[in-house]
Order: structure tokens, then C-alpha cells, then sequence
């Protein structure tokens, strides 16, 4: 990248479980009190925002361009402009990307960027045996052809098409999120027993990141709709009572018969918002704005749709190889790898310092490096907190940037897989006086 | 006053009458509008039949808002009142009469003379604009539409079309207007030029002409057609709709009455008679002290409204407001500031009392949702500019805060002086409290003139009023931008004196007081509540505490006892109520009442109390208990005007209407009084001193305008 892209703050939602307390709020709602909230931190006015940017997986029926009414509900100036973006699961850091081009472009100064999601609100459709019926209805003129047609209608025609499961399965390779995992859980050698101690730990310090308080000037409460009768302030995946037997417990999900993913040890279907404000590091030193860190270098990548949960591992290879950021991977003090799996973590963990694997899929001679598990996902992640699909992007860089900044560290890197066969990596700094 | 009206001959004969008063945002028939308006009638009595005149505004928003109330207030006497009645009537009458064929083409809003107006023409045509609606509004002043718009609307669109917006003065929009027939033409105003002229092309040839007629007809219900056609059916409908007016007006207002007879006498009657009728009515309405008493307040009320528009002011149009506590009072704040526009802050002391302001906020837009009054859109983009803070983050953002904590001097003191260090130094401080000293809680803060008293009353969405308290050293800029900002938010400011109870609470209690002390003697719960709301309270004393909250109330009586002494004491039964547990009134589901129950009932605990008299020895005639607390509430009336809490009586009796429902048609408590004659009043205010103690001691400027033969308003 040419200069460094200021992140000035951020704030996200709390992330909790899909149906559950937020089920009623869309997409667009938690994002737009998110930014209603940052307007009242930060120095600069809604005159000034040039742009939103938003990523989103699922996009509501009722709000095609998502940002539009994001910037809208958000009081901004209908002069502001607004775009959607979506890239799966790296959504959120698409929209933070994105941004990042277009001031370094010199399109914008001042770009608020960030993912939302309501996976609750993921539609219910109706199958194409009872579309086929509804469509021949209208058409039919007499009578007796109507009610021909409607006696035709069976049990079966109710069944309903799950959107949100659709949206989970590759429609190339036939196999959904859980199977791709299971995939490479076995091409890299990722036990069941490491798999579950992984998750654990997941949960653990999610619970030790809130005893520390690291979490509560990163969350804005929210009050739900439809009645706004209570404040939420916390995520609410996170298991207290969770157990190593416990999740022994779990039969595999995906793959019944010889599996090793199960719903412990996969990451949470949740709600949740975030949003970052953006601008050029002149700008925002023009300003005397109080910045928290900066964006310096991002990397995306290819690879097969069944194998996606690799991503971060051919996405980090690009990135190191990038101008601005660190040449060796133990150059960053802090990493997050979005846990979509512990499966998928674990197996990118051992492909990064696998000789064999960096040869023959990269072409390197030597492996990337080491995965250091104690600057890995030290807050917890998608497995305790969750993985608001579009959101979690924009989640990773915001927690990243905060842990930097409260332990005094400079460079991290924050990455994701992604459904359909993508990775994602950005690199990230803090400054500190 | 001339040049009012233009008149512009266009091809095909069409002559454009345009009503532009000149040096006003809007148009108004004042009578020498009207004198012009019969000039330019009398010249145009030589058009040919073959022309089309179309009455039409150049105001924005504003077809005609209706007669000038200013001079309808000054009409002198009955005689008077009939002969202005008289002339309008005479004007419209050639205006129907005339040669030509005539349009009023209404854009904006049309309204009582304005729309007698509009059916004296021989077609109307309405823009399908938000800002076009039609309205006889004349009934919510207590007078009548005496231009013939009762005989002409009636006839129109028929009995039973007709008498709901004439007995409620409710408006009509434009798309009801074209389907019940009062316009037979709704329009796109920016195609209005071409559509007029198709319209007026229409109206001259026979069979468009007839179809035009003929759909006037069509859009009455047939079966009400059918039903007003015979006089058995029309007396049904008009009883029934007396029968409901009186379940509403308990026979308080005579013009919805008056109406109904009106349209009772009708039937057989030529147009001319029925005006002769219409004229009478009018004038005998506008003798009525009820008519007298209400435009009064309506006046009064456009004065301090029009008064806070002219403020200047420091608080911008889309500005960053704070409210802190987030009660009832809190959230109901924010509901209103974010639904004008501005950014809201509500702080509180924890998350369960922020939800608890957020709550109430919704539930007033989701019941004006469920009215229609907004839409959803609207309620979502008003709940996202209220946002929440546990601490003061955002502050120095704040143009604007109000603070509407718990009533207790030290605790809003404390909280003032906090939030003060995170204030930038322009921002105004605001202080919701109702009864303590603005002066005092001042001495908290570092810059206090910008400190007031801003006043809300409870529930924010529908009482009007607010009082504006300065302090001491508040400063004037500060009063001004705080009335210039109640004005915005569609309230009524008003500037009282910063005395403990302020104006309107300070009167309030010793009535209220007075209410439970009958109680207390033996009168009966009820009966005491349905002697008040008989009065025309919107609802008892008893009633109205439970409603307030029973804790709330005791603490503000109790302030008030502290500040006036003997005159205010709080009574025995209010005490010993006040140690009951759990009885705070409508909030804990039990009061004076059991707010729970199917039916209201009353409370037997405090029938039992042991400060209230068991024997039934005394009997307490409702005449009793309205003049036992009517007197009080005088008598503190004029004390308030004697120390200058107010400056004008008139502002006075406005204030009692707005902030406690004081009942509009006796005028406030001050008209009241002097509708009883104030040497009376001072009369039974000594016996009652004598007999019940010295609370009743008739104030030194009530006995001297009793000497000196004067009213209140001849100061």
C-alpha cells in the first residue's frame, strides 16, 4: 500500500445468538445505532463522512443497498454516499479494504466501514413444487382451474427452503461450511481431542477477556426492538459451564459416521454489528483526531472451494510478500484467524509451519513460520463470541487493534477464510506515544 | 387594506381571482379583506355566463386559513355578532349568485371562512398536496361556521357526511375530501394549470357537465341517502349524534348543541331562512360567556407561541441534546426532542434505567403509530437518534441538557455540578424539577446564567405547556433560547417566577390537598371525584393523584408545606396514606383506586383509614366540594398574581387550561372567579375562613379588586 490507512475507532454490537435476543432487530438498525453512537465520541461531525461502506452476507429483502439505510437511519446527510459489499465471510474486511482504496485513491477522506448481520432474519422461501403452484394460480382464468390447482397442493409443498442453510453450502463443490472443515481437518491430521481443547480454550479466554474488562469499551449497548425493554451490553454465547467432557460428548454433526466437527467446536450462528471510521493518516493527524491504529497492507487469494478453510494460510503468503508489511510471519506480535472451525484454525496453525505443505501449495522453500497459540485469538473468537457472517471481518480488526493497543504491542494480522474458496489477511499497527 | 385580491383574464375566458394578503404568511377574511373581496364580486357581476372564475391562493401551504380570530374577539354584542354574520353571508351569496360558473381551486390547507368560501363557488377542485385539507373549525373556538357554510356543507354532501367534521371542526385531507363529494376534482398541483382549464372546459359543455354532477351524488352512502331523505330518519341521525356530543361536552360546550338544532330547523326551509337561522345562532353563541372564555385562551395561546417563535436563540435547528435520568419524564423527553430532528443523549446510573427511558420513549411513538400519526420509517430513524450513556462521553457535544432526576435538591445539585465539567461553556442547562428552587440549585454550578427551570408537564405527548424559570442570575439569552425552543417542540412557554411549586403546581396543590382533606372528613371517594369532573376537570383530584403518583405528589406537597406554611398543610389522611406500603397510586396498580381491576374501585383501606371520619354525620353536596377546592385554587390564583409569579392574568388562566386542564369553556381559574364575581368569592372565602381555617384567608388583592369594583383584567 502507498500510506497507511488510519482507523480511527470503532464499536460493535454485542454478538448474540441467532433467535435470541436480537432477533427482531435488522441488520441495518444495529449498525445505524452504532454509528449514532460513535458520532457522540468522536471530534468529527456527520458533515464530514464522504462515504459508508458496508458488508453484509444475507442482504434483507427490505433493504437492497444495506448502507444506504445504514447512512440514512444514522442521521447522515443524504448527500453522503453509501455502498454495500459483499465477499461471504470477509464481508466486513472487504468494506474496511474497499474504504482503504478509495482514500488512498484520493476518492474520500473520511470513510465509515464495517459489517452487519442478522442471521435471525435470514428468510424462510418457499420450495419450487409450491412456487410452481402459486405462479400456475395466477395465470389459471376459470374457476374450476383454480381450485383444480389448489386441490394439487400435498403436505410436501410446505416444506420451506432454509435461506441461511442454502447459504452455507457451496453450490460448486456440493459440500457445506461443516464438510469443507472435515476435509481439511483430515488432509493437515487435526485430532477430534485437539479440536475440543481448542474450543475450550476458545471460551475460556473469551470468559477472561470480560473478567479483564478488555471487551466493554469495545461493545455499545444496545436496546432491542420490538420493545426496548432491556439494555444489552454483553455476547451472550459464551459458555461458563462449558466442559472438556462436555464437548467429548458431541456426536460429529456433519459427518455422523467418522467426523470429527461438531456444533462445540464449530463457531455460533449469532447477530451482531460493527463499524470502524476510516480516513487517510494525514487527515486524521490534521485533525488532532485520536487514532487507534492503522491498516498497512491486505492480501486476498483463491484456492479450491472445498479447501477454503486454508484461505488464511495462501492469502498470508501474499501478504508477506507485500511492500509496508513484515516479511516473516513471527514479525507479528498478535494474530487472529477467524475461527470458523477449530478444525480450520488448527489445520492452518500446522499448514503455516509445515515444510511439505508450504512447498507443495505455495511454492516456497521454506514453511511461513510458526503460529505462536499464545498471540493467537488471546481475546477468544467466532467459537465463543460467534460469527455474525458479514460482521466478524471488521470484529477481527477492531479487537486486533484494541488487544495492540492495551498491551503495548505494534504489528498484528488479522485473517479469515472464506466460504466459496477465499482468504483474506490484513495486516495491521499501533502507534504508541 | 387593499390589493388583497387580483383578478387575471386568461384565454377562454377564464378569470383567475388571487388572494395574496399582502404582509402575511397566510390569507385571512378580515372585514376589510371581505369588503374587498364584495368589490370585486360587484365588478364581476358583469361577466358573461360563458366565463369560469377560479378562487385561488398565492400562499405557500395556504388556501384560506379563515376568518381573523383577532376581530372575531372584538366583536362587541349580540347585534353586532349578527350583522357580521349578516354580511358575510350577503358577500357569499352574490359570490354564489354571479353570472359565471365559479371554482375554488384549493392548495393548502382551507379552513372555516375559507372553506365557507370554497362552497359558495359551483365547483371545488383540491391538490392532492399534503398541506390541502379542508375544516370547520369554528366549533373548537364555541362559536359556528355562520358564513352559511352549516346550510351549504349540509346540503352538499349531506346530514350525515357532513355533521361529524362540522360537530368535531376535524379535518378533512384531500383524498376524503374528493370521496365524499365536497370536491369534485382532486388534482396534481403541478398539473393544476392544464387541468383546470380541461376542468373549466368541461363545465360548459352539457354531458361532461352532468357526469360532474351526477358523481357528487354517487359518493353518498346510499343507504344513509336513503335514510336522511325522510324526516324520521334525519331526526334519528341527529339525535344520536347529540347523544354522543353530550356523553363528550357533559353539556359544557353549547355550540356542537347548537349546531344540531340548527340543522334540526332546516328541513323545508329556503336558503335564505336557513341563513336567517344560521346568523341567529351565531350571534347567540357569541354572547355566550363559553365563546368568550375560550377565544380568550386561543388568543392568549397564539400570543405566547407566535412570542417563543421570535425568540432568538443559541440552539441550532438539528442539535445534540442531553437528557438526564431516564425516567418516565426522561424517555418521554426523548421521544420528543429526537422526533423533531435533534440527537439525543439519555445518562443514567445503570443500564436497567436506560432501558426503562427507552421503553417509555418508544411506547409514545408506537402508539402514535398505531394512530397513523407517523410512520413507520419516521419511528425508526426517531429511535435511532436516541442513544445512552452510563457516563458523561459525548458531552462536550451537548447544545442543550435537561435534567430530570429525582426530586431532591442535594442529589440535582450533586449531578448538576458533575455534568458541568463535562459541558462545553455555551451549552444551556436545563432543570425539569417541578416544584424546587431554580436559584438554589444554581448556586451548584460554575456559569449559572445559563441555568433555568424548564418545566414538562407529565405525560410529555399531551400536555402542552411548559414553564420557563428563571433564576437569579440566570440570563435573559438563556430564557430566550429555552421559549424559542419549547416553541419548536410544539409547546406552549411561559415564564413564570422562580417561587417553590412555581405557578402551576403551587395552585394545583392546595386543591388536590383540599380534595383529600374532604375525604378525610367523610366525604365520599367517588362522589368527591365526580363533583370535580362534572365541573369539567378532565378527571378528579383523586383520580389525578393516583395517576401522578401518590409518592410523587406527597413529596411536592410536602415542599410546599415547608415553603408556605400553615396555608398548604399537608392533611392528616395524605400522611397517613403515605405509610401505607405499596400504595403510590396508578404505577403500583393501587391509589385512592384498584387501577387493576376490570371495574374502578375504590380503595377501602383508605375508606377505613383511621384519620378519616367514620360517621356519616356530615353530608357533602357536590356544590360543597367544588366550592371548598375551586375557592383554594382561586384564592393561590390571585396570590400568584399579587407577588408577580405571572405577569398576566390572562397568561394565568391559559396556564391552569394547558397545565392541569383547568376546564377551557369557564376560561381559567381568574375568568372563573370573575364569572362568580369577585366580591362574592371574597364573601364566601371570609365564611370559610371562619369556619374551616385560615387557608381560606382571601389574599389582599382579591378584597381590594372586590373594593375597587375591578376585575383581573384591569390592572
Amino acid at each position: 500500500m502507498k500510506g497507511r490507512i488510519a482507523i480511527i475507532d470503532g464499536l460493535r454490537t454485542p454478538f448474540c445468538k441467532a433467535g435470541g435476543i436480537l432477533q427482531h432487530t435488522e441488520a441495518d438498525d444495529l449498525a445505524a445505532h452504532l454509528i449514532n453512537e460513535m458520532f457522540w465520541r468522536q471530534k468529527v461531525t456527520r458533515d464530514d463522512v464522504d462515504e459508508v461502506i458496508f458488508g453484509n452476507v444475507i442482504q434483507p429483502v427490505h433493504a437492497p443497498n444495506i448502507a444506504r439505510v445504514i447512512a440514512l437511519k444514522s442521521g447522515l446527510p443524504h448527500s453522503t454516499l453509501a455502498h454495500s459489499v459483499q465477499r461471504n465471510c470477509a464481508s466486513g474486511m472487504e468494506a474496511i479494504t474497499t474504504a482503504a482504496s478509495k482514500i488512498l485513491g484520493g476518492e474520500a477522506n473520511l470513510i465509515i466501514a464495517g459489517g452487519t448481520e442478522s442471521m435471525s432474519r435470514a428468510p424462510l422461501l418457499l420450495n419450487d413444487k409450491m412456487k410452481a403452484c402459486l405462479e400456475a394460480l395466477l395465470k389459471a382464468r376459470s374457476l374450476s382451474a383454480k381450485i383444480k390447482i389448489l386441490l394439487s397442493i400435498r403436505p410436501g409443498h410446505f416444506k420451506p427452503v432454509i435461506a441461511l442453510l442454502k447459504g452455507l453450502t457451496d453450490p460448486v463443490c456440493g459440500l457445506n461450511m461443516g464438510q469443507t472443515a472435515e476435509r481439511i481437518a483430515r488432509e493437515m491430521a487435526v485430532q477430534r481431542d485437539e479440536q475440543d481443547a481448542y474450543a475450550l480454550e476458545s471460551h475460556h479466554r473469551a470468559i477472561k477477556a470480560y473478567e479483564e474488562g478488555f471487551f466493554e469499551s469495545e461493545i455499545s449497548a444496545i436496546a432491542p426492538t420490538p420493545n426496548y425493554k432491556a439494555l444489552i451490553n454483553q455476547d451472550d454465547g459464551i459458555r461458563h459451564d462449558l466442559s472438556i467432557e462436555k464437548l467429548k460428548k458431541m456426536r460429529p454433526y456433519f459427518d455422523r459416521a467418522c467426523g470429527s466437527v461438531t456444533i462445540g467446536n464449530a463457531c455460533q450462528i449469532t447477530d451482531g454489528a460493527v463499524a470502524l471510521f476510516l480516513s487517510s493518516e494525514e487527515y486524521a493527524k490534521e485533525r488532532n483526531l485520536n487514532i487507534l491504529g492503522y491498516l498497512t497492507g491486505y492480501a486476498y487469494c483463491g484456492l479450491e472451494p472445498e479447501r477454503m478453510g486454508l484461505g488464511p494460510v495462501y492469502s498470508t503468503a501474499k501478504l508477506l510478500k507485500q511492500e509496508g508489511t513484515p516479511d516473516k510471519l513471527e514479525d507479528y506480535d498478535l494474530m487472529e484467524i477467524n475461527e470458523a472451525f477449530a478444525a480450520q484454525v488448527l489445520a492452518c496453525a500446522k499448514a503455516f509451519s509445515s515444510k511439505e505443505f508450504c512447498k507443495n501449495h505455495l511454492g516456497l522453500d521454506e514453511p511461513l513460520g510458526i503460529v505462536d497459540p499464545n498471540k493467537l485469538n488471546i481475546h477468544g473468537g467466532s467459537i465463543a463470541l460467534g460469527h455474525p457472517v458479514g460482521a466478524t471481518g471488521a470484529r477481527l480488526v477492531l479487537t486486533l487493534l484494541r488487544a495492540l493497543k492495551t498491551k503495548g504491542l505494534n504489528r498484528g494480522m488479522a485473517s479469515l477464510c472464506v466460504g466459496g474458496g477465499l482468504g483474506a489477511s490484513l495486516s495491521l499497527e499501533v502507534d504508541h506515544e | 387594506m387593499s390589493n388583497a385580491w387580483s383578478l387575471i383574464k386568461e384565454e377562454g375566458g377564464i378569470i383567475k381571482c388571487i388572494f395574496d394578503l399582502p404582509g402575511e404568511k397566510v390569507n385571512k377574511f378580515s372585514f376589510a379583506v371581505m369588503q374587498e373581496f364584495a368589490e370585486i364580486l360587484e365588478e364581476l357581476k358583469t361577466a358573461k355566463t360563458t366565463d369560469t372564475l377560479i378562487i385561488m391562493s398565492a400562499k405557500e401551504g395556504i388556501f384560506i386559513a379563515g376568518a381573523d380570530i383577532n376581530e372575531i374577539s372584538q366583536i362587541k354584542d349580540k347585534e353586532d355578532a349578527y350583522e357580521k354574520s349578516k354580511l358575510g353571508q350577503k358577500i357569499f351569496n352574490s359570490l354564489e349568485n354571479l353570472p359565471c360558473k365559479t371554482i375554488a381551486y384549493i392548495h393548502g390547507a382551507c379552513m372555516g371562512g375559507g372553506m365557507e368560501c370554497a362552497l359558495a363557488c359551483d365547483y371545488r377542485i383540491i391538490s392532492d398536496d399534503e398541506t390541502s385539507k379542508c375544516a370547520l373549525p369554528e366549533v373548537k373556538l364555541g362559536i359556528l361556521p355562520a358564513w352559511g357554510g352549516t346550510w351549504r356543507f349540509s346540503q352538499l354532501i349531506g346530514l350525515s357526511a357532513s355533521l361529524p367534521y362540522m360537530l368535531t371542526g376535524r379535518n378533512i385531507p384531500a383524498k376524503k375530501a374528493f370521496k365524499i363529494g365536497l370536491c369534485d376534482a382532486i388534482v396534481a398541483h403541478e398539473y393544476s394549470q392544464s387541468e383546470l382549464q380541461r376542468f373549466c372546459q368541461q363545465i360548459h359543455e352539457n354531458s361532461p357537465h352532468k357526469a360532474i354532477l351526477k358523481k357528487r351524488k354517487k359518493r353518498t352512502n346510499l343507504f344513509m341517502r336513503s335514510l336522511e331523505r325522510n324526516s324520521l330518519g334525519k331526526d334519528f341521525i341527529l339525535n344520536q349524534a347529540l347523544k354522543s356530543t353530550l356523553k363528550q361536552s357533559h353539556g359544557h360546550y353549547p355550540s356542537p348543541e347548537k349546531i344540531i338544532e340548527l340543522l334540526k330547523s332546516y328541513p323545508g326551509k329556503s336558503s335564505s331562512e336557513a341563513m336567517e337561522l344560521e346568523a341567529q345562532a351565531f350571534s347567540e353563541l357569541m354572547q355566550g360567556e363559553v365563546c368568550q372564555n375560550i377565544l380568550k385562551i386561543y388568543l392568549a395561546n397564539e400570543e405566547l407561541k407566535s412570542h417563543g417563535k421570535t425568540c432568538p436563540t443559541s440552539i441550532p435547528k438539528k442539535s445534540h441534546m442531553a437528557v438526564l435520568g431516564a425516567g418516565i419524564m426522561g424517555g418521554g423527553l426523548a421521544w420528543l426532542i429526537s422526533s423533531k430532528g435533534h440527537f439525543v443523549r439519555m445518562k443514567d446510573i445503570s443500564q436497567e434505567a436506560l432501558a426503562g427511558g427507552y421503553k417509555a420513549g418508544f411506547k409514545i411513538y408506537s402508539s402514535l403509530f398505531k394512530k397513523r400519526r407517523i410512520k413507520k420509517g419516521a419511528m425508526s430513524l426517531g429511535m435511532q437518534r436516541i442513544t445512552s450513556s452510563l457516563d458523561y462521553k459525548g458531552f462536550e457535544k451537548v447544545d442543550l441538557v435537561v435534567e430530570a432526576v429525582v426530586e431532591n435538591m442535594d442529589l440535582k445539585k450533586t449531578v448538576l455540578a458533575e455534568m458541568e465539567s463535562s459541558l462545553p461553556q455555551q451549552s444551556i442547562i436545563a432543570s425539569n424539577t417541578s416544584a424546587l428552587s431554580i436559584s438554589t440549585m444554581a448556586e451548584s454550578l460554575k456559569y449559572p446564567e445559563r441555568f433555568a427551570g424548564f418545566h414538562f408537564f407529565n405525560p410529555v405527548n399531551r400536555m402542552p405547556l411548559v414553564e420557563v424559570i428563571p433564576g437569579k442570575k440566570t440570563s435573559p439569552e438563556t430564557i430566550s433560547s429555552l421559549c424559542h425552543f419549547a416553541q419548536s417542540l410544539g409547546k406552549t412557554p411561559i415564564v413564570v417566577k422562580d417561587v417553590p411549586g412555581f405557578l402551576v403546581n403551587r395552585i394545583l396543590l392546595p386543591y388536590i390537598n383540599e380534595s383529600v382533606r374532604l375525604v378525610e372528613e367523610g366525604a365520599d371517594i367517588k362522589m368527591v371525584d365526580k363533583s370535580l369532573s362534572d365541573f369539567g376537570m378532565p378527571m378528579g383530584p383523586l383520580f389525578l393523584s393516583d395517576e401522578v403518583g401518590l409518592d410523587v405528589g406527597y413529596k411536592v406537597a410536602k415542599l410546599l408545606e415547608k415553603a408556605y406554611g400553615e396555608r398548604m398543610k399537608v392533611c392528616a389522611l395524605l400522611e397517613e396514606i403515605h405509610s401505607y406500603e405499596g400504595v403510590l397510586g396508578k404505577k403500583s396498580g393501587i391509589g385512592f383506586y384498584h387501577h387493576n381491576a376490570r371495574k374502578l374501585k375504590v380503595n377501602q383501606k383508605i375508606e377505613g383509614a383511621k384519620n378519616r371520619k367514620q360517621d356519616a354525620s356530615t353530608q357533602f353536596t357536590s356544590e360543597d366540594i367544588i366550592n371548598r377546592t375551586m375557592l383554594l385554587l382561586i384564592n393561590e390564583a390571585a396570590l400568584c398574581i399579587e407577588e408577580g409569579v405571572i405577569a398576566k392574568a390572562t397568561d394565568l388562566d391559559l396556564a391552569m387550561v394547558m397545565g392541569i386542564g383547568f376546564p377551557p369553556f369557564r376560561g381559567g381559574p381568574l375568568s372563573y372567579a370573575q364569572s362568580i364575581g369577585i366580591s362574592k368569592v371574597v364573601e364566601m372565602l371570609n365564611t370559610y375562613h371562619e369556619k374551616y381555617g385560615m387557608r381560606y384567608k382571601p389574599s389582599q388583592y382579591l378584597i381590594s379588586l372586590s373594593q375597587d369594583n375591578k376585575n383581573f383584567n384591569q390592572i
